[in-house]
Order: C-alpha cells, then structure tokens, then sequence
C-alpha cells in the first residue's frame, strides 16, 4: 500500500539505509523502476480490488450513509444485525445447511475416489464422469435441478415417485424438505472437485506402506484404515475446512431456486446480506453482518486448524 | 460566493413563489435546494434524464429520442441527456453512491416514502408551484409525494389500483361469463374451483417471493377491511381480523380447494408470466397491466380480463400504486427547473394540447403500443374526459371488455401503501403467505402474531 | 539449455505429476488391493461387481442429467411436460435452440460471457505472471511485504468485502470512475486473485536462480529475462492458471449480477435465471443445454488438463 501511494519515496527511504547514495536517479539505474513496473499490475488490482475493500468493509461497517451524507454510527450497525429476528433463523438456516452438506459430501468423495483409484482399466472414465457435473456452471445446475423439483407431477422426482405410487412431494416448497433438496443438488455439483483432488493424493502414497502392512498381513479393509486414510489426513482435514468455510457462504442455490423461501426455511446468511445491501440499500447492517460471518469463519478455521494439529501431533 | 448567481433574468415561469434568500447557490451541490436560492430558468443548464427505452424496444426508443429533440428545440438553454437508466431495487443505491443518478428518474409510489426519509430525493415545492399543469393533477394522488410538512418530493406520473385480472379465455372455456367477472370473494373461490377443474390452469395465484407476498397480502386486507399500519405509522396493525380472513381465504383456496396450483414461491416475473401463458385463471395485480400482459408478453388483447378488487362489507377500497418522476437530490435549483419542466413536457402535454394528445396516440399505434389502456388518471376527472375525447377515434384497446372496471375505478378508494417501512412490512408478511399455502397446519394467528412484533419493534427504532 | 527445462520440473505441483505420470502406463501399478489380491477370486468378483455398480451409478447420476437436458432440449414443452422420461414421442425438435438464439438472445449473453472469460484471463495471468515475477525473481526490498500482503487476503472470506468492492466498484477512490456496466468491473476483480499469484510465484521461485544470474549477465534486462526465459519455463502452470481463471469466470455468478445490472452486457449465468419464467420450458431447457455443452465438450477434449488443473489445485490447497 505504502508502495503505491508514493512508489519512489517509499522504495528510497526503504533504501537508505542499505546504501549512502540514496538519489532516484541511482535507485532507476538499478532497475528500481523496472522492478516497480512488474509490480503495478499486483498492486494496483489488489490495492482497488483487494485490499482497499477489505479496509473499506471495517469502516463501512461503523458508518450509516445515504451517499448524501455519511455518518458515524459507532456500533449501531451490528446492533441492529444482532436485533434482526431474521438473523437467527438465517444463522440456524446456513448451520443445517453447512453440516448436511458436510455429512454428505465429505465421506461420498472418499469413498468414490478409494474406489475409483482401484479400478484399472475404467479409472480414466470415472474421474471424467465424476467430474463431469463440476464443469458445469452452477447456475445451470441450479436451474436444471429447479425443473427437476418441480412440485407438481410433472416434475423429474416426482414422476419417479410415482412409479411407486408415492408423492408428489412438494420438494422446494416444502419447509422441511427445502435445505436437503438443495444440499443434495450441492453436493451433487461440488463432489467431484474433492474426488480429483483425492484420486490425486491416493496416487502419491508410497507403495512400500501398502506392501509393508501387506507382508504384515493386513487385510484390505485394514489397509484402508491403516494406511490409506492417514496417509490422507492432511488433504482431508484441509478440504472438511475448505468444504466448512464454501458451504457456510451458500448464496446462488437458495437465491435462484427459492429466494430464501418458504417461511425463510432456505434464507442463509449470505442472501441476508444481499437482502441488506441490494435489496434495502442498508450498507451498513450489510458490512457489519459480512463482518461477523467473516470473523466466525476465521475463527471456526483457527480453531479447527489448532485442533487439528494437536490432535495429530498428539 | 463564487461568481455563480446570475440574477439577470426575470423569473417568469416558474420560480414565482419561490422564497428568496441570498444564500451560495449555483454549484450548489449537496445544499439543500429549499435554501431557497433564486432561480434562473434562462441559464444554460444540462440535465440528464432517465427512463429512455432499451434498444430492445427500438420503438418506443425512437419515440422518446423524438421527445428529446422536440424539447430541446423549445428550450434553447436546456441541454438534456437520455439515459437508459430505470428504477431497480437493487440498483438503486448504487445510483447515488457512484453519483450517476440522473437529475430526472422515475420511482414506482412504493419507494418515495423511504426515499424522503432518507433524504434521497430532492424537494421540489418551490419550483413546482405555480405551473399550472401540475397543480391540475389528482389529488389523492399527490398525497403520495407530499410529506406531513407539505413538501412536494416528486410528480406521479401514471397511477394504477389493484384489480382482479382474469383471463377472459379461461373463463370461457370453463363455461363462466367473461363479462360477469366475479364481485365477491366467494364468487372468486368458486370460479377459481371452476376454471381448476374445467381447464388445465390454475384456478387462482398469488406471488409470495421479494416482498409481493406481502404486498398483494395488504391489498387484500384493504379489501376485506384493514390496513396494515396507523395512520401516523407508528402502530403496527397486521394482526387483524381482516388479514387472518385473507389467509383463511388463502387455506380455503389452497388445501380444501386445491386451486391455487403446486408451485408457491413465485415472484413477480412467474405470475405475471404465469397468468398471460393462460396458466392462471385469476390473480390480484395491478389493474394497468394491460401493455405489460398484451405488448410485453404477447397475450392475446381479448383474452386480458380486468375487474375491479372484490371488497367484503367492510372493505375499505383498493390499495393504489404508480410511477412517480423524482429528481437528484444534489441537483441545482435551476436543475430542478429545467426538470420539471421536462417532466411536464414528457408526460402532461397530451392533456393540455389536442395536437399533442393525437400524435403521442398515433404515434404508439404505428409502435404497436396500447392507446388507453385501463388505469388510474393521474389528472383529475375532467382533464382526463377531455383527453379520452381528442383521441376517441384511436383508441386500440377493448375497452368494452373492462366496462365493470372502468365505471368503478372512481368509486372505489385508493388507499396508499404503508406509510412507513412498506417494504419490510412485505418482507415480513413473505413467509407468512408462504407458510399457509406450504404447510397445511400453518397456525395463523402465531404468525401473524410473530410478524406483529417484528414490524413493531422495526416501527419502535424509527 | 536442456538442463533448463528439466530444472523447474522439479517444482512442487510437476513432480507429483511427473512420479505419476510414467506410472499410469505401467500395467502394474500399486493401490490398497495388490495383484496378490487380485488373484483371489472373491476380492476379483466383489471388485469388478463394486466396480461394475460404480460406474453405472456414476453414469445414471452424474451423466444422466445431461442426458435428460439434453432430451428436454431437443423436446417440446407438452411432452417434456408429460411424459418426462419418455424419449422424443415426436422426433427431435431442434428448433428449440434456434428459438433459444432469437427469443432468448442467447448469442448476445454467448458474446458478453465470451469477453468476460477472455477479459478474465488475459488480466488474470499478467497479474499473477508479473506479480509471481516480482516476488519470486526481483524480490525488490518490498517484495516480503506485498507477499505477506497478498498470502493474507487468502485467509480472510472474500464475503467480508463484498458490499465494500461493489461500493469501490461504483466509485473507484482517487478515479471517481464508475465501472459499473462495464466489463472492467468484472475483469479486474477477478484479476486480483491471490491464489493465482502465489501458484505462480511459488513456481517461479524453484526456477534455480543462477539461470537468471546467467542470463544477466549475457547482458538480457528484466523484461527480457521476463518474456524469453521465465515464460516458456512457466507453461505448466501458466496453462493451470489459465483453465482455473477462466473456468472461475464461465461460473460466476453473484459478482457479475451486481456489476453488470444491464440486460445487454450480461453473461448466461446472470441471463438465464432472470429470463426463466418468461421462456417456454423446451426453448428454455434448450439454452440450458448448449450453456452446458460449450464447457463439457473442452472438458471431454482436454480432459487431462482439466483433471491435473484440479488435482494440483487441491495439492497447493493441502
């Protein structure tokens, strides 16, 4: 930052004391300048785009303004988030979310790729399978799957439902049915991201270990458990965080397929925050609820990442 | 204190009533414009104006670049800007805060409430007084820019009340009279049931997704005899007799009937298209919805049903609604003027010159636009009648088909939408229309109970 | 120069490549089961059945989607409607994707998402590329504190600044630009990518130094040290770069639906939701499917690159 808003003084003073010829004609001559040339694009995407957000979202956070006048409000801005009753439905809302999401799409990718790592001849085909609905814009999946949730018989589900004499489910529009509906086609959308990256892990183990636990007669299922997975701990345990912190900022899904509906049952955090800012033009109560969601996340990865290695250097 | 106010010109047209004060003015932005500078409606000014058509619609482009220059020819000294620019929830804000709202934009009725209290909006008194056009227009429709002071903070522009769009085709085919549209809300029940069992639509539908839940739900307590707020806006009042009607009407529809359809979160965009794909026999809208159904969504003319909002012995009236044109709040004095009289020449010169009225006609007809369609006048009575009169020979809407509607649209009041916090008040009432027509035990009175205390304690902040 | 180019390969994300590169090929390669195993066979038949079952239920639910857009595609609505499994009653109607491209303007949004991917990559590469050179290579003084800078926007939610960069966006400080409806808006942010930058650089930095060293002194200045040899040495990673970045823009979303308000100037995921109910369902579907075919079928070509683009994202990420 500091180098960006006065690029040459900054890089002089920063010179000073390691030269005794601190003039910017000496400072060019040494490719001082070059060097600053191949740095502005960095610095200046990340200075507007990056950085100056970031700093902007705490002051924003204690302001309240109609882009007329701005004013400090101190900390009413997070009062009122504490105060909107939306916003424990919304944290309840993104938690079930978030956990489901886990509970499914975490083991089903490890076991996909244990199992696909041990098919030789058609591996190839299924990672390309596997992978095939990442590729997909998820706002295409979101719409594919609206269609497929139709309520009413003519939807993809319940048709299926009917061959058996049940439903139709009202699916999306179903309280209790909204969250697991969209978890399901989530998961569906992302779990091929955590195969490929596990099949590429499953690929480095050292083939000794598997012979080792072999002459020492473990079984496969052993195998798996003994040298398999804590072989793997360490992309596991980056990935349920990495999986924690996607699922907790779930916005597209409920925004395309229900607009947080019905009964606010799918309104997350995330489209909170939308509603505030884009919605309501209420920046403030926006910034100070991304602000809180923001510290929760870096403190769940804190202390997830604490406890984890504790954990494995115990 | 820079060499700014020109005082030269006399002030002719419409700084009449202006207060004088010898206040900074000129570059003024940000002031206050009811500091009261002197206004110069001979200085050049440049205001930018929003609301022209997209180059999707090549036609009514072309007709208001038309307007642009027509303006412009009369008024040497202003230059004027057209910009697409259109009111959006959510793009709104993001005018004022990259400081490119244009001086002249248009908001729908619902907004100008918040907007005013949030001081997003110029006041315009002093500059509109006088002009006789203006001051020409209905009054109850004024109200809805005017504050408790009396300030003016815009000019409604087109005004509509809600009605019962049916689609005339539907009630054909399951055998009820399109030009007996029903007048009770049990006669609505049982043509919902009728049209449900005899055709492949819905019998009946309402949005509940981005606030319209609420909306149409406060429509419809109008309707069955309450509003929703105090009249000062102080006291929450959702949790009425008439609302819990309205959602027993609702569950009636919904889980004994079964006539509202499968699908219950739709917002504006599904029902609208919903209703002119002839999917939906009926649904509570705006009653000038004719162009949006007929030009913009390619329903047929004869099939656009229209009746005036059923109302139960207490019924109060019908909730109104329209588009009001506000200019910048950190627009010049003499930017507010040259506004105004933009405003004025855009959309009240048909009802002044005869000449005018025809060729706007004739023009929207070679457009392939509606020339009157129904609606509510935002002039007054008189005006309107001698409107309708110049251009007779070129109406190209059936009108004879909404007969009931427009011999009513008069009668029955038009009550104002929440004063305050009208769009959280929907926001709030969203779930509460979802959750009756998505759980068959929806107990009503708690959450009405619960929405109750949740507008209230928004209503206590202030 | 030989030694050149096998030098950098032992960057991180190459040498897991290259240790399994060589043993796809070979026929004999080690998992959890052993050749031992599979002689047994019970461990044979429950493989193969397992496998067998797998795969089919990898076909049915992760191509059978696409196999059913395709079919609702190519459909018209009443049967689509009535019939949701049935297979084409009425022969195929391929007029659905005409009527996407004229009804829908399914080109126009094609066009915009085109620009913006292409928008997306150029910028996001000459930021990570110039960037990863300046901290990896130059390391001026600041260098440590623009890394540390950027490693640290990696650690905190991007959630935190979106209202605060929509705001910027709308008023550039010092500029008083509004980028607003424009593609900019959309190219730059995504540019300043941290991830990218600090793929780059780190394999920048295992570029044994004394080429550069050696280079100089031949007399070569930093672009040209830039350009001819750290470039070429890049590829790999230039090339995972580049598929993540513009995969990343194909997909966005909600950025490109605040930024880019105006219809004309939107890309397919912001279009498509906005004109659903408006579109008759097999004409609808129909736009679905060829936003889907676009990216499946680079997929299905470079499925290789793809897969290794998204297997070595995942070993930085560990």
């Amino acid at each position: 930052m500091v180098a960006l808003d006065d690029p040459p003084t900054a890089a002089r003073t920063r010179a000073r004391p390691v030269r005794r010829r601190p003039s910017a004609v000496a400072w060019v001559r040494r490719g001082g300048l070059t060097t600053l040339v191949f740095f502005l694009p960095l610095l200046l995407t990340f200075a507007y785009f990056s950085w100056w957000p970031i700093l902007r979202s705490l002051v924003l956070s204690l302001q309240q303004t109609n882009f007329i006048v701005t004013e400090w409000v101190g900390l009413a801005n997070f009062e009122r988030v504490l105060a909107d009753p939306l916003l424990l439905t919304a944290v309840w809302n993104t938690t079930y979310f978030t956990l489901l999401a886990v509970a499914i799409g975490f083991p089903v990718p490890i076991l996909l790729a244990v199992l696909i790592a041990e098919m030789r001849r058609t591996r190839g085909f299924a990672s390309v399978l596997a992978y095939l609905p990442v590729i997909i814009p998820p706002v295409v999946s979101v719409l594919l799957w609206k269609t497929f949730y139709r309520p009413d018989e003519a939807g993809l589900f319940n048709t299926i439902l009917g061959w058996f004499g049940l439903g139709p489910l009202p699916w999306l529009n179903d309280p209790d049915l909204v969250i697991p509906a969209i978890v399901v086609q989530a998961t569906w959308a992302s779990f091929g991201t955590a195969v490929i990256i596990y099949l590429a892990t499953l690929m480095t183990i050292r083939t000794e270990l598997y012979e080792a636990a072999e002459i020492d007669g473990a079984s496969i299922l052993r195998r798996f458990w003994h040298v398999t997975l804590p072989q793997m701990r360490g992309i596991l345990l980056i990935m349920l965080l990495l999986q924690l912190i996607g699922t907790f900022q779930v916005f597209t899904e409920p925004y395309i397929m229900t607009g947080g509906g019905p009964e606010n049952r799918s309104m997350t955090l995330l489209l909170l925050i939308y509603r505030y800012a884009f919605v309501s033009g209420d920046y403030g109560r926006a910034t100070a609820l991304s602000l809180l969601l923001a510290l929760a996340l870096s403190l769940l990865s804190a202390i997830y990442l604490w406890a984890t290695r504790r954990w494995s250097t115990s | 204190m820079r060499r700014t106010t020109r005082r030269a010109a006399p002030l002719a047209l419409l700084g009449v009533a202006a207060v004088f004060l010898s206040a900074c003015s000129g570059g003024g932005s940000g002031d206050d414009p009811t500091d009261g500078a002197p206004v110069d409606t001979d200085a050049p000014v440049t205001i930018s104006v929003g609301g022209m058509p997209t180059t999707e619609n090549p036609e009514q482009r072309a007709d208001f670049e038309r307007q642009v220059e027509d303006f412009s020819a009369e008024h040497d000294n202003i230059t004027v800007e057209a910009e697409e620019t259109q009111w959006e929830a959510d793009t709104f804000q993001a005018l004022l805060a990259g400081g490119t709202m244009p001086t002249v934009m248009q908001v729908p009725f619902t907004e100008i409430g918040a907007l005013i209290e949030r001081g997003q909006v110029a006041d315009v008194t002093d500059q509109i007084t006088g002009s006789t056009v203006l001051e020409q227009l209905n009054p109850t429709v004024m109200d809805v820019v005017t504050d408790a002071d009396g300030r003016i903070y815009g000019v409604p522009i087109a005004a509509y009340t809600m009605g019962l769009l049916y689609n005339r085709a539907l009630f054909e085919q399951a055998g009820l009279d399109p030009d007996a549209p029903p007048q009770t809300w049990d006669e609505v029940r049982s043509a919902a049931q009728t049209i449900d069992e005899a055709t492949d639509a819905q019998g009946f539908g309402t949005m509940t997704l981005d606030n319209t839940g609420g909306w149409i739900l406060s429509t419809m307590s109008y309707a069955f005899g309450s509003t929703m707020q105090s009249d000062d806006g102080t006291t929450a009042t959702l949790d009425n007799p008439a609302t819990t009607e309205v959602l027993e009407f609702y569950r009636s529809l919904r889980w004994e009937d079964n006539s509202m359809g499968s699908n219950f979160l739709l917002n504006y965009d599904d029902a609208v298209n919903a209703f002119a794909a002839g999917q939906m026999g009926m649904f509570v809208q705006g009653a000038d919805n004719y162009s949006n159904m007929v030009v913009n969504r390619g329903m047929d003319p004869q099939d656009f049903g229209v009746a005036p909002l059923p109302q139960t012995d207490d019924g109060l009236g019908t909730l109104g609604g329209g588009t009001i044109s506000i200019i910048n709040p950190t627009a010049t004095p003499e930017e507010i003027a040259a506004g105004l009289e933009w405003i004025e020449f855009k959309s009240f010169l048909q009802y002044t010159d005869e000449e005018v009225a025809v060729a706007n006609a004739e023009a929207r007809i070679a457009d392939g636009l509606a020339v009157a369609a129904p609606g509510l006048p935002v002039v007054n009575e008189e005006v309107n009648e001698q409107y309708l009169g110049w251009i007779d020979s070129l109406i190209n809407v059936p009108r004879e088909n909404f007969e009931l509607y427009l011999s009513t649209v008069e009668e029955i009041p038009l009550i104002p939408e929440p004063a305050v916090k009208a769009q959280e008040l929907y926001a709030t009432l969203d779930p509460v229309v979802q959750a009756v027509l998505t759980r068959e035990d929806a107990d009503i009175p708690q959450l009405l109970g619960d929405a109750q205390n949740t507008i209230q304690a928004a209503l206590d902040v202030g | 120069m030989t030694n050149v180019t096998t030098e950098p390969a032992t960057a991180e994300p190459t040498r897991a490549r290259r240790r399994r590169a060589p043993a796809e090929d070979v026929r004999d390669e080690r998992s959890i089961i052993s050749t031992m195993d599979r002689k047994s066979p019970l461990v044979r038949g429950v493989v193969a059945v397992a496998g067998g079952l797998l795969l089919v239920a990898l076909v049915v639910t992760c191509a059978g989607p696409l196999f059913w857009l395709f079919k609702a595609a190519t459909s018209t609505s009443t049967e689509t409607l009535a019939q949701p499994f049935g297979l084409w009653p009425s022969g195929l109607h391929w007029e659905n994707v005409t009527a996407a491209w004229s009804t829908v303007r399914f080109g126009t949004y094609l066009r915009n998402t085109l620009i913006i991917c292409a928008g997306s990559w150029f910028f996001g590469l000459l930021v990570a590329t110039t960037g990863g050179y300046g901290i990896a290579i130059l390391r001026p003084a600041y260098a440590k504190v623009v890394e540390i800078a950027v490693l640290a926007t990696l650690f905190i939610p991007g959630v935190i600044s979106l209202v605060a960069l929509y705001l910027t966006v709308v008023n550039l400080p010092l500029l008083n630009v509004n980028l607003l409806n424009s593609f900019w808006a959309v190219w730059l942010p995504a540019s300043a990518s941290a991830f990218n930058v600090l793929l780059v650089s780190r394999y920048f930095q295992a570029i044994p130094r004394e080429l550069f060293e050696a280079a100089r002194i031949d007399g070569a200045g930093s672009f040209r040290v830039f350009w001819s040899l750290v470039l070429p040495l890049a590829k790999p990673i230039l090339g995972v770069v580049s598929l993540l970045t513009i995969i990343g823009a194909y997909k966005d979303f909600l950025w490109p639906l605040l930024a880019l308000p105006d219809h004309d100037l939107q890309p397919i995921s912001v279009a498509l939701p906005r004109v659903e109910s408006s579109t008759d369902l097999g004409v609808f579907m129909a736009a679905l499917f060829v936003s889907v075919v676009i990216p499946v079928a680079l997929f299905l070509v470079f499925q290789r690159q793809f897969l290794r683009a998204a297997g070595s994202a995942g070993a930085i990420k560990g």
